[in-house]
C-alpha cells in the first residue's frame, strides 16, 4: 500500500512516471506489486513525444462514472492496445478520443484530452476537424448502403480534400490501397459496399477513415464480428498502418493485442489500472488484477 | 429558429396577400348556401342556368337552412353567399342579425311546397293514419289512454294499441335526426297540430305545449335514420313493418317500391299536395342579397330563369323533380316581387 | 439417472420425460393461436369481399350508359346561320322524335315522348352544328344518351310487375323502348360521361371529372405543404431537438393532433383560412390547408419512426469520418429513412383523399358543375361527391354512388400499393 500511495504521489510529471517505472525491475522477479485493492495506475502511462494526452479524464453517464481519473498517452506510430473485461470503460475511454460520445446526451468528460498539444474538449474546438484528425473503425463494419468508391471517396468529398475526379480517385485508391482492399475491389467501384463480405467491408471502413489523411486511428473491437482469416489480414493491415498512424484498439482478444500491439493498457470497473509494455503486461503483469485477467480468472 | 420564424412569416404574408387580393377581385360565380331540402331543386335550376346561359353555374352548399342563414347574414361583400335555400320562412332573430351586419334589403322567394310523407313499402298494405294516430303512437308523454287529462309516458306499443281501426304491427318509424328541417317541419306540421286537438294540452302554457308537442319518444320506436333519405328507402324496402318519414321527392322517384300512407284520409300524391289538401306539406324559399345583384354578374338572370313558368310552373321541370309548385296566382305575385326585387319587410 | 439428480430434478425423473409429456399441450397451443389467426383474418376478408361485393355489384353498372340513335334532320328552318349558338336545339331533337313516332299527338304524351331522351341531347347537336355548320339540311344518325329512367329500364333496375300507376316508366313508354329496340336504335355503351364530365343533377349527365380534379388540387396542396414540413418537423425533433420537458410536450401534442377527429381540423380551417386570411370558400388552396393540417402528424410520426430505425452505425459511421450533424442527416439517414417516409406520408395522404367532413366546414360540401382549373377556383373532392350522390332522390344516382367509391377505392388501393411495393422494394434489413 506505501507503494500505491507513493505512485499517486509521483504521477504528476513523466520523469516522475519513469520513477515509478522503475517497479517493474521487481515484478520480473515475478511479484506482483499491488494487490487487487489497490486501484491507481500502475506501469508506464505516458510516453515521450505524445501525439494524444489524456489527463484525469472522468466520464459520466448522468449519475454513474463511467471513467475515473484515467491518464493515459498515446505515442506517435505505436499501436495502443486497451483491454478489460466487459463494461470495464475502453470503449467509452475510446470514444472520447474523438469526442464521439458527445452525441450521448447524458454523457459528461471532465479532464484534459490533447491533440498535438491542443485541448480537444476546448472552447473553440470544432467536433468536425477534430474527426477527421482522429478517425474510428468500429466494432461491426458499417459501410454506408452506397458504392465502393462513395464510401472511401464521401469522406475527402465532405471536407474539400480533392480540387477535381482526378484527385479523389487518387485518394480512393491510395486508401483502398493501403488498407490492402485495392486488388479485390478495383474492378467493381460501383457496386455496393455492403455487399463485400464482413472483413472486406471492414477494411473499407479502414480505407474510408484514412481516405481524410487522420494521425490517430481509433480501432473499437474492429475484428470482433470477423472470422481468424479476415482477422488476421486486418491484424497485419495494423501492423502496415503504424509506420503512418498512431492507433489505439481496443479489443477483447488479448491474442490480439499481444500480436499488434506495443503497448497494452488494462481498464478495470472504469479504472486504468496498469499500462506497460505489451511483452511485459502479457508476461509479468504488476497488478493483481491484470494478472488474474490475463491468466483468464475473470474477464 | 429565426430562419423558421421567417418561414412563418412569409406563409402568413403569403396567405393574407392572396387572401386579400381574391377578396380584391370580383367572383364570378354565383355562391348558394342553405337548406338540403332545397338543393335537389336548386341545383337543377343552377345546372340549367349554367348550360343556357353565358355565366358560370351557380355553386350550391348543403349547409341546413339555420346554416345557410348564418353564412348569408355575415355580410356583403364578395366573400359571403349571394343566395341562401330555406325549408322555412327566414325568422325574425336571423332578419336582425342580416341587418346588424349590413345585409339590408333581402328579397324573398318562394319556390312552391314540399309534401313530408310517412311511407311504407309496397309489400305491405297502405296505412290510413291521422295526425292524431301519428302523435300518439310517435310522442314521448301521450294523453292518458284511460281518459284523464294528464300527460303520461308513452304505453303504445302496436298501431292497433293507438287506433283500433289499424293493424296490430309494431310501431317502427324511421325517421330524420332533430337536426334535420324535415324532422322541424314534421312535428310542427303533424305532431303540434295533433296535439292541439287535445284541449288540456292546447291550454297548456307555451314552453309546456312545445314540451309536450314537441318531444319525440326516445324508447326504441322511433329511429333517428340519419339526414340520408334514400337510406330510410332502401330500409323501408328491406323491413315492410316499418314506416319512414322523408321529402315527398324521394317518394316520387321510388314509387315502384314504396307508398305513402294516407294521412287524415289523403295520400299524398302530387296533385293532393299542390292542391293543399294533403296536410303535411310545407312551403320551400330562397333569399337574395339584393346589395349583390349587379355586382356578382348573373344573379338576376338566374332569378329569371328560376321564377320562369318553364322551371316552376304546373308542368315546369323542378315539377319532374318532385317539387310541387304553388298556385298560379301567387306564382305570379312572387314572379312581379322578384322581377321589382321587392325587399323583405321584418317588425 | 445421475445426471438428472445432477441437475436438481427429483431422482426417477428425466428431464427428457418431462419435455415429451408437455410437447402436446404445447403444440396444441400453438395450433390453436394458429387457429385464431386464421379465423380472424377470414373474417376480415370477409368483410371485405362483402363490401367489395356489394359496391361493385351495385355499381359497375353505371360505367355503362343506354343511348338512343335518333335520326336528326338538321332542319334549316330552325337552324338559322345567324344565330348558331341560341337556336332553338331541343326543338331539333323533339322534331326527330316526332317523326319518329307520329302517332304520339297528346301534349302529356309528346312530353314523355321528349322525356326519353336526355337534356344533353340537344347540347350534343348544338356542339355538332357549332362544330361543322356544312350539316345543315341533312339528316344523320345521332347516338344521345337516354333519359335516366329509361337507363334504369334497360338495366333492369325497375320492377314491371307493379301496377302502372306506381312505375317510374309507363306502359306507353314500355312499348317506345320496345319499338326502339327491334330498330335497333338502343345500346349500351361505355359511360364517357361519367370520367369526364363535373356534377349534374340529371344523373346520366353527371360524372366524377370535376371532384378528381378537385381532389388532385386539394392533394397536390397538402402533398407539397405536408411533406417537405412533415420532414423537417421530424428532422427536428428526432435529430437535432434537445431532449426535455418541451420537445417530451411537442410530441405528445403531435401523437395528440393525429386522433383528433378530423372536423375539428375543419373548424380550425374555418376560424383561421376563411375567416381571419380571408381565403375563398370552397377553394381546394384551403382544403389541402386543412388537410395539410390533417396529415401533419401521420408524416411526422411515420418519418420519425423512419428515421428511428436508421441504425446508429450509420450515423456514427458518418460522424467518425468528420461529417457534421447536417451532412450526417442529409448524406445518409435521410435517404436511408425516405422509404418510411413515403410510406407513412402516401398512407397520410391516402387519408386525406378519403376523407369528407373537415371539408363540410370550408364549403368543399357543395354542387360544384364547372369542373376546376386552378387552386382557388370551386371545387369539391371525390368522397364529399360520393355523399353528395347518396343523399340524390333519384334512382339511377345509386349506381353513381357506387361507381365513384369504386374509383375511389381503385385510387386508395393504388396509393396504399404503392407504399408497400415502396416499403418491400426499399426496405432494409440491418
Amino acid at each position: 500500500m506505501d507503494a500505491a500511495a507513493n505512485f499517486e504521489e509521483l504521477t504528476v510529471g513523466i520523469e516522475n512516471t519513469q520513477t515509478a517505472s522503475t517497479g517493474p525491475a521487481k515484478a520480473k522477479s515475478g511479484r506482483i506489486l499491488f494487490d487487487r485493492d489497490s486501484r491507481d495506475t500502475v506501469g508506464e502511462p505516458f510516453v515521450e513525444d505524445a501525439r494524444m494526452t489524456c489527463r484525469d479524464v472522468n466520464v459520466y453517464y448522468g449519475d454513474k462514472q463511467a471513467i475515473k481519473d484515467v491518464s493515459l498517452d498515446i505515442g506517435r506510430n505505436e499501436v495502443i492496445a486497451m483491454i478489460g473485461p466487459s463494461g470495464c470503460g475502453k470503449s467509452t475511454f475510446l470514444r472520447c478520443l474523438n469526442r464521439m460520445n458527445d452525441t450521448i446526451d447524458t454523457c459528461r468528460v471532465t479532464g484534459q484530452i490533447t491533440l498535438d498539444g491542443i485541448d480537444v474538449y476546448g472552447k473553440d474546438i470544432d467536433v468536425v476537424p477534430l474527426r477527421a484528425q482522429v478517425g474510428m473503425v468500429f466494432q461491426k463494419p458499417n459501410p454506408f448502403p452506397k458504392s465502393i468508391y462513395d464510401n472511401v471517396a464521401y469522406g475527402p468529398r465532405i471536407h474539400g480534400l480533392a480540387q477535381n475526379r482526378a484527385e479523389l480517385d487518387d485518394i480512393v485508391e491510395t486508401s483502398l490501397r493501403k488498407a490492402g482492399l485495392w486488388e479485390e475491389v478495383k474492378d467493381r467501384m460501383d457496386q455496393p459496399g455492403t455487399g463485400l463480405s464482413g472483413g472486406q467491408q471492414q477494411r473499407l471502413c479502414i480505407a474510408r477513415t484514412i481516405a481524410v489523411s487522420p494521425e490517430v486511428i481509433l480501432m473499437d473491437e474492429p475484428c470482433s464480428a470477423l472470422d481468424p482469416i479476415a482477422t488476421a489480414i486486418i491484424e497485419d493491415l495494423i501492423d502496415e498502418l503504424k509506420q503512418q498512424y498512431s492507433i489505439a484498439i481496443v479489443t477483447h482478444s488479448m491474442q490480439q493485442a499481444s500480436r499488434v500491439s506495443q503497448r497494452t493498457a488494462y481498464f478495470h470497473l472504469g479504472d486504468l489500472i496498469e499500462v506497460g509494455d505489451t511483452a511485459q503486461i502479457f508476461t509479468t503483469p504488476r497488478h493483481q488484477l491484470t494478472q488474474d485477467y490475463i491468466t483468464g480468472r475473470f474477464g | 429558429m429565426i430562419r423558421k420564424s421567417i418561414l412563418l412569416a412569409t406563409a402568413t404574408f403569403f396567405m393574407a396577400t392572396a387572401g386579400s387580393a381574391y377578396a380584391a377581385s370580383a367572383r364570378d360565380n354565383i355562391s348558394i348556401v342553405g337548406s338540403s331540402t332545397v338543393y335537389p331543386f336548386a341545383t337543377v335550376v343552377a345546372e340549367q342556368f349554367g348550360k343556357t346561359t353565358s355565366f358560370k353555374t351557380p355553386k350550391i352548399e348543403s349547409t341546413g337552412s339555420g346554416g345557410g342563414f348564418k353564412l348569408f347574414c355575415a355580410g356583403v361583400g364578395v366573400e359571403h353567399p349571394d343566395i341562401t335555400n330555406a325549408s322555412r320562412a327566414m325568422k325574425k332573430s336571423e332578419y336582425d342579425k342580416c341587418q346588424a351586419n349590413g345585409v339590408k334589403e333581402i328579397v324573398e322567394v318562394k319556390i312552391g311546397y314540399d309534401g313530408i310523407v310517412v311511407a311504407n313499402s309496397k309489400k305491405a298494405s297502405p296505412l290510413k293514419l291521422t295526425r292524431k294516430d301519428i302523435f300518439l303512437a310517435l310522442a314521448k308523454n301521450v294523453p292518458d289512454p284511460s281518459g284523464a287529462e294528464k300527460l303520461v309516458p308513452n304505453p303504445y306499443k302496436t298501431w292497433k294499441d293507438v287506433n283500433n281501426s289499424l293493424p296490430a304491427a309494431k310501431i317502427e318509424v324511421l325517421g330524420p335526426p332533430p337536426t334535420s328541417g324535415t324532422r322541424d317541419a314534421f312535428v310542427e306540421l303533424v305532431m303540434e297540430e295533433a296535439a292541439k286537438g287535445f284541449p288540456f294540452i292546447k291550454a297548456m302554457d307555451k314552453n309546456d305545449f312545445k314540451a309536450a308537442a314537441h318531444t319525440v319518444r326516445e324508447d326504441g320506436p322511433y329511429v333517428e335514420a340519419g339526414e340520408n333519405d334514400n337510406l330510410i328507402v332502401q330500409k323501408l324496402n328491406a323491413n315492410p313493418d316499418a314506416l319512414g318519414i322523408f321529402g315527398f321527392s324521394f317518394l316520387d322517384q321510388n314509387t315502384d317500391t314504396i307508398q305513402g300512407s294516407f294521412v287524415d284520409g289523403v295520400q299524398p300524391t302530387f296533385e293532393a299536395i299542390a292542391d293543399g289538401s294533403y296536410p303535411v306539406s310545407r312551403p320551400l324559399f330562397f333569399y337574395v342579397k339584393k346589395a349583390h345583384v349587379g355586382v356578382i354578374p348573373g344573379i338576376q338572370e338566374y332569378l329569371t330563369e328560376f321564377t320562369s313558368e318553364k322551371t316552376w310552373g304546373e308542368d315546369g321541370y323542378l315539377s319532374e323533380k318532385g317539387l310541387i309548385p304553388m298556385p298560379d296566382q301567387e306564382r305570379q305575385q312572387y314572379q312581379s316581387d322578384v322581377k321589382a326585387l321587392k325587399p323583405l319587410m321584418m317588425k | 439417472m445421475n445426471n438428472a439428480t445432477a441437475n436438481g430434478l427429483p431422482p426417477g425423473r428425466r428431464a427428457i420425460d418431462i419435455v415429451n409429456a408437455g410437447l402436446s399441450k404445447r403444440y396444441r397451443r400453438e395450433r390453436r393461436f394458429r387457429l385464431y389467426g386464421i379465423s380472424a383474418i377470414l373474417a376480415s376478408l370477409l368483410f371485405l369481399s362483402f363490401l367489395f361485393g356489394s359496391i361493385i355489384s351495385k355499381g359497375y353498372t353505371a360505367f355503362q350508359q343506354t343511348f338512343i340513335r335518333l335520326d336528326i334532320f338538321f332542319d334549316p328552318a330552325i337552324l338559322s346561320q345567324e344565330s348558331l349558338t341560341t337556336a332553338n336545339y331541343p326543338g331539333v331533337v323533339k322534331q326527330s322524335l316526332r317523326q319518329m313516332f307520329p302517332e304520339v299527338t297528346t301534349r302529356q304524351d309528346k312530353r314523355m315522348l321528349y322525356g326519353m331522351v336526355s337534356n344533353d341531347a340537344a347540347f350534343q347537336v348544338r356542339k355538332l352544328v357549332l362544330d361543322s355548320p356544312e350539316m345543315i339540311g341533312q339528316t344523320l344518325p345521332i347516338w344521345v344518351a337516354a333519359d335516366d329512367d329509361i337507363d334504369m329500364l334497360m338495366k333492369g333496375h325497375f320492377d314491371l310487375d307493379v301496377p302502372e300507376s306506381e312505375r317510374r316508366i309507363n306502359d306507353v313508354q314500355l312499348a317506345w323502348v320496345d319499338r326502339l329496340q327491334q330498330e335497333n336504335r338502343v345500346e349500351k355503351r361505355f359511360n364517357r360521361t361519367f370520367f369526364t364530365a363535373g356534377d349534374s343533377r340529371e344523373p346520366e349527365q353527371a360524372g366524377i371529372l370535376g371532384a378528381v380534379m378537385g381532389s388532385f388540387y386539394t392533394l397536390l396542396v397538402t402533398l407539397l405543404l405536408s411533406f417537405p414540413i412533415g420532414i423537417a418537423s421530424a428532422v427536428y425533433l428526432e435529430e437535432f431537438a434537445p431532449k426535455n420537458r418541451w420537445t417530451d410536450l411537442i410530441e405528445v401534442n403531435i401523437n395528440n393532433l393525429a386522433a383528433v377527429p378530423s372536423i375539428v381540423f375543419g373548424l380550425l380551417g374555418l376560424a383561421v383560412f376563411l375567416n381571419f386570411f380571408g381565403l375563398p370558400r370552397s377553394a381546394p388552396l384551403v382544403g389541402g390547408l386543412v388537410l395539410t393540417l390533417m396529415t401533419l402528424p401521420t408524416i411526422i410520426i411515420a418519418s420519425r419512426a423512419s428515421l428511428q430505425s436508421v441504425p446508429p452505425s450509420i450515423r456514427e459511421a458518418a460522424l467518425g469520418i468528420g461529417a457534421s450533424k447536417m451532412q450526417m442527416v442529409t448524406h445518409h439517414v435521410l435517404p436511408l429513412a425516405l422509404p418510411g417516409i413515403l410510406t407513412g406520408t402516401i398512407i397520410g395522404m391516402a387519408r386525406a383523399l378519403g376523407e369528407s367532413a373537415p371539408l363540410l366546414m370550408i364549403g368543399m360540401v357543395a354542387f360544384i358543375v364547372d369542373i376546376p382549373g386552378g387552386l382557388t377556383d370551386s371545387a369539391t373532392v371525390l368522397p364529399v361527391q360520393i355523399f353528395l350522390w347518396a343523399d340524390s332522390p333519384e334512382r339511377a344516382f345509386v349506381e353513381r354512388t357506387s361507381a365513384a367509391t369504386i374509383v375511389l377505392l381503385a385510387f386508395l388501393i393504388v396509393m396504399n400499393a404503392t407504399a408497400v411495393i415502396l416499403r418491400k422494394k426499399f426496405e432494409r434489413r440491418w
